[in-house]
């Protein structure tokens, strides 16, 4: 019996071993040594962000898109000559939108000794990876609007996106004020980001003195959304609200069409949450766009520096713009301010600097101030509306 | 041991925590395919849900941790026997049904662990719950991944030495029997559903133990992590490495777990290059990467009948 | 009148989950395996619509609407078929003998591989498809149909319907129910077991591939990932029916469709995809033939 376990315990030890080895050795990028929590770096150095979201797997189209954006800013900075002669370069980091994969690339990351990390996009994935750059003093830009990420405390968290209680009450005021709608019925994807907001609705519509008739849920990537739509059609609420991602808000409402759901009125009964300002949602939903409302970020057709960013990305990349890649390059731009601030790449005066009442940035999503916990002070937001197939401000 | 020695101090010399966190996720793995190897290796139960009991290990650590207060020693137990007994109750009726109909109730079984933590607004639904606290040892918070690394290294080399004697108990004879030839098994006094529900048991126990850890490493649970994907990715980590075999399922975590982590310079090829691997490895190596030894039918039936006839 | 309503929106996406569930139970009942990469058959029918789409939509005098779709539909049955038969050859064959989960292992491997070329191909942006064509929509007891779903539905009960007829009467389908039975007996009777699993993976392919366009021009949206929860619903399809049973793969696809229309009108679609696996693990432990379909021997 002894000598049995002995003989397969030898070959398991040495599996063991080469496991070790295969963690301990082989890794790529050669890893520089862990950089000391704010540890000072001498200015006129070229300091490494992390970027980190999806870049491959279901939601791949958001972390690619939020790479380029914000290379395209890195690029800008150093063409300029940098922040008081510091460079930026980054360095990718998959998440798969997937918390486990998160923590692996946070701590990669962490250990490679970035400066700052961009990102990561989804909620989920931006609670454990701040725990993670909290410990290591590493200022980080996130584009998720889960409330709960900046309510712990973190000195070290910046959130570039609306927080959903911000956005979440003012898409309610559009559906009440706007729209004149007594009644809604809400439709989410059960994402986190699509099940906070369409909460944080319901509270505010209710407070306000609407009804919410029904709340739906729908699964993201199914392409047939008519029974849920029928049902919609039946309880005929004054307004229809969804809170999730574009590709199925362009099917919903062009489905619902179909079914004979429209009011007349603002927003033809349809009002969309930020995530549906995409411009493949205008190719998805066709005709039936046309009128619907959002409650979103300013439009480039009302703002020049969006404008400007949307042109530039064309410039560089040949490609459309994603939904949420101004967010990451915004952020670029605040860490570059933060550090002229400062005076120092200190990481913990940086991070004093952002959190500074003084602090403030004209950025492509508008002015950029945060408070204590990091949130934005002024999250700007906009009615929009779509006319003739485009995007424009809603003008009531 | 020497190796086991080497996998215990090499964190001494190479501090770069990201390859703590990587040897830490990869031993979790390690423990999930343990249990996984019970079930599928020996019991020939190929359970599509398997995700389900190591949620439910990490949502008991994470309830106990985040709702209460409480150690995680003190929600350790609870999530093995609380694993245990999901798998009771899910075992009961499936394990009656042969083959393919075993994974897709299994299959369904996860599916609906995962919707319902999803829409179960008490665990935080699609966010989870988050803000777990380490585990103490003595008054010392174990909370860096090196330290975690090695807790869960220690408890994975007593769960092996386990796996082994269980293996070639009583119970593990009656198994391999039972996998072997069912008609002969049962004729000889193998009680097949009894035996099978012991593997279910004691499989989903490890799993629970797996979760507990998952959770502490994560921080935070949510139902994305434990899809019916993750279960695949336990049974190719046991396939891949060999059925029955304990170094196979160190090698075939090496494969899932370690080489999409190495593949990260790749970028956007990383799963490209990780797909091909998976059909390539499974083509030329059908039988896994570190196969356990081949058995007779001869051998198992008499080692059953030995076994039998010492406790009787 | 929304009863109505739900019916059409059931037997729509049923049509679909069907022609998925067909390929499924085909190669159940050839092979008595599974192939995890299907769902990816009936993605690339779709990216091969949007190819053909944008062809189309550049070309000066466009097209006839109904030559199209007929282009569309063919072009995607044959990448389906190409590729079915591929994994079949490179996958299935060189493993006949190996243990039941070495092959399907190897097709989820198969699947993230074809996931990721089409993913570096054609890169991850949800697609929108470039044409916009007539649907003829119409009003039946008070609920909205149109033409495009009518075609596809019948398309899909027709063709799975008429294989159901040309298995029952030819060689080929004696031969293909031989093997279903007993592989090795069959061989010996003279059957190319080979041929008859390939022209199994063929049929399969081709219908993924062209439920996949259909679910690209109606639907209108493409991308990477869409086999994945394809899958998953022609599979379970399958089941409801009766595995390794064509005739019953149909039945299991309509139902499966409009059972979830009731359940996410009538109940909530927070519950559907959880009420639709409790309903299939309770078809398997009290009737697991299905809802038709002969019993399946013990040892599978």
């Amino acid at each position: 019996m002894a000598k049995q376990s002995i003989r397969t315990l030898v070959p398991l030890s040495l599996a063991l071993a080469l496991l070790g080895a295969a963690c301990g050795g082989g890794a790529a990028p050669a890893g520089q040594s862990p950089t000391g929590p704010g540890s000072p770096q001498p200015t006129g150095e070229e300091l490494t962000l992390g970027v980190m979201g999806p870049m491959t797997g279901d939601y791949a189209s958001y972390g690619t898109d939020w790479q380029r954006a914000t290379d395209l800013a890195v690029k800008e900075i150093n063409a300029a000559g940098g922040c008081n002669g510091n460079t930026f370069r980054t360095v990718p980091a998959d998440d798969r939108a997937d918390p486990q994969e998160g923590v692996s690339a946070a701590n990669q990351l962490v250990a490679q000794g970035i400066f700052a990390l961009i990102g990561p996009i989804f909620s989920g994935v931006s609670l454990p990876v701040t725990e993670i750059t909290e410990r290591a003093t590493v200022p980080t830009f996130i584009a998720s609007s889960n409330p709960q990420i900046t309510e712990r405390g973190f000195r070290t968290v910046f959130r570039m996106a609306f927080r959903d209680d911000q956005a979440g009450p003012f898409d309610a005021n559009t559906a009440l004020k706007i729209m004149g709608a007594k009644t809604a019925v809400v439709i989410h994807d059960n994402s986190a980001f699509a099940k906070g907001l369409a909460e944080e609705f319901v509270k505010a519509f209710e407070a306000g003195g609407g009804r919410i008739l029904s709340v739906e849920v729908i699964t993201p990537g199914e392409r047939d959304y008519t029974p849920t739509l029928t049902k919609v059609k039946g309880l005929n609420p004054d307004v229809v609200y969804y809170s999730g991602y574009f590709p199925e808000a362009g099917l919903l409402v062009k489905q619902g069409k179909e079914l004979g759901i429209e009011k007349p009125g603002p927003g033809t009964g349809w009002l969309f949450g930020n995530s549906s300002y995409d411009p493949t949602f205008l190719k998805i939903a066709g005709d039936a766009a046309e009128g619907v409302l959002m409650g979103t970020w300013p439009s480039p057709e009302t703002d020049p520096n969006m404008a400007d960013y949307l042109n530039a990305y064309r410039a560089e990349y040949n490609m459309e713009p994603g939904a949420l890649g101004h967010w990451g390059y915004d952020a670029v731009y605040v860490l570059c301010e933060a550090i002229k601030r400062a005076g120092t790449t200190d990481r913990d005066a940086v991070v004093e600097a952002l959190h500074s009442p003084d602090f403030s940035y004209e950025g492509v999503s508008g002015q950029i101030k945060f408070d204590e916990k990091g949130d934005r002070t002024f999250p700007p937001l906009d009615v929009i509306t779509v006319q003739d197939g485009k995007f424009t401000v809603y003008q009531g | 041991m020497v190796a086991l020695a080497l996998a215990a101090v090499w964190p001494f010399w190479i501090q770069n925590v990201y390859y703590h966190t990587v040897a830490l996720l990869a031993l979790i793995y390690v423990l999930l395919g343990l249990g996984m190897n019970v079930l599928m290796g020996h019991a020939g139960l190929v359970h599509a849900g398997y995700a389900a009991f190591w949620g439910v290990g990490a949502y008991v650590v994470a309830i106990f941790s985040t709702k209460f207060g409480l150690s995680f020693w003190m929600a350790l137990p609870v999530s093995v026997v609380g694993a245990a007994v999901l798998a009771v109750l899910v075992g009961i009726p499936a394990i009656r049904v042969s083959g393919l109909y075993f994974v897709l109730v299994t299959l369904g079984f996860g599916a609906i662990f995962e919707l319902a933590m999803t829409n179960w607004d008490y665990v935080g639904g699609p966010n989870g719950l988050y803000g777990i606290d380490p585990p103490q040892l003595g008054s010392v918070p174990l909370q860096t991944p090196r330290q975690l690394y090695w807790l869960v290294l220690a408890v994975t080399a007593l769960s092996v030495l386990v796996m082994h004697r269980v293996a070639n108990s009583r119970v593990g004879r009656a198994w391999n029997y039972l996998r072997e030839d069912e008609v002969a098994a049962q004729a000889f006094g193998v009680n097949p559903v009894w035996s099978k529900l012991q593997a279910a048991v004691l499989g989903a126990a490890w799993a629970g133990l797996a979760g507990a850890f998952f959770a502490v490493r994560q921080t935070a649970v949510a139902p994305s992590s434990f899809t019916f994907l993750e279960s695949f990715v336990v049974i190719l980590i046991v396939s891949l490495g060999g059925l029955r075999s304990l170094p196979g399922t160190v090698v075939g975590t090496v494969a899932m777990i370690v080489l999409p982590e190495l593949l990260r310079p790749l970028a956007q090829y990383r799963f490209l290059v990780f797909g091909a691997a998976i059909v390539l490895m499974m083509l030329f190596r059908p039988e896994g990467l570190w196969p356990g030894r081949a058995r007779r039918h001869e051998e198992i039936a008499r080692e059953w009948l030995g076994s039998r006839g010492r406790s009787a | 009148m929304l009863f109505v309503q739900h019916l059409i929106n059931g037997l729509t996406i049923g049509a679909v989950y069907a022609l998925i569930a067909v390929g499924f139970s085909l190669v159940w009942a050839t092979l008595r395996s599974v192939n995890f990469a299907h769902g990816d058959l009936y993605m690339l029918g779709a990216y091969v619509a949007l190819g053909i789409g944008n062809v189309v939509a550049a070309s000066a005098g466009g097209w006839h609407p109904a030559l199209a779709v007929l282009v569309i539909l063919l072009a995607a049955a044959v990448t389906g078929l190409i590729v079915s038969v591929g994994i079949e050859r490179a996958i299935f064959r060189p493993l006949r003998r190996a243990p039941e989960a070495v092959p399907i292992l190897a097709t989820l491997g198969a699947s993230i591989l074809i996931q990721n070329v089409v993913f570096l191909a054609f890169g991850s942006a949800f697609n929108s498809f470039p044409l916009s064509l007539p649907r003829g929509p119409f009003t039946i007891a008070g609920a909205r149909a149109n033409v495009m779903q009518v075609a596809m539905v019948g398309l899909a009960v027709l063709v799975i319907l008429g294989l159901h007829v040309f298995l029952g009467r030819t060689k080929l389908g004696t031969a293909m129910r031989a093997t279903s039975w007993d592989r090795e007996v069959a061989a010996l009777m003279g059957v190319d077991v080979n041929r008859v699993i390939q022209v199994a993976f063929a049929i399969a392919g081709a219908l993924a591939g062209a439920a996949g366009a259909f679910v690209g021009f109606y639907y209108g949206v493409i991308t990477f990932f869409m086999g994945f929860l394809a899958a998953v619903k022609g599979f379970t399809a399958a089941v409801f029916g009766g595995f390794g049973n064509v005739r019953g793969a149909l039945l299991g696809g309509l139902l499966l469709g409009v059972f979830e229309a009731l359940a996410a009108g009538y109940v909530s679609g927070r519950w559907k995809d959880a009420i639709a696996f409790v309903v299939l693990i309770l078809i398997i432990l009290v009737r697991p033939t299905g809802i038709i379909g002969e019993r399946l021997p013990a040892r599978v």
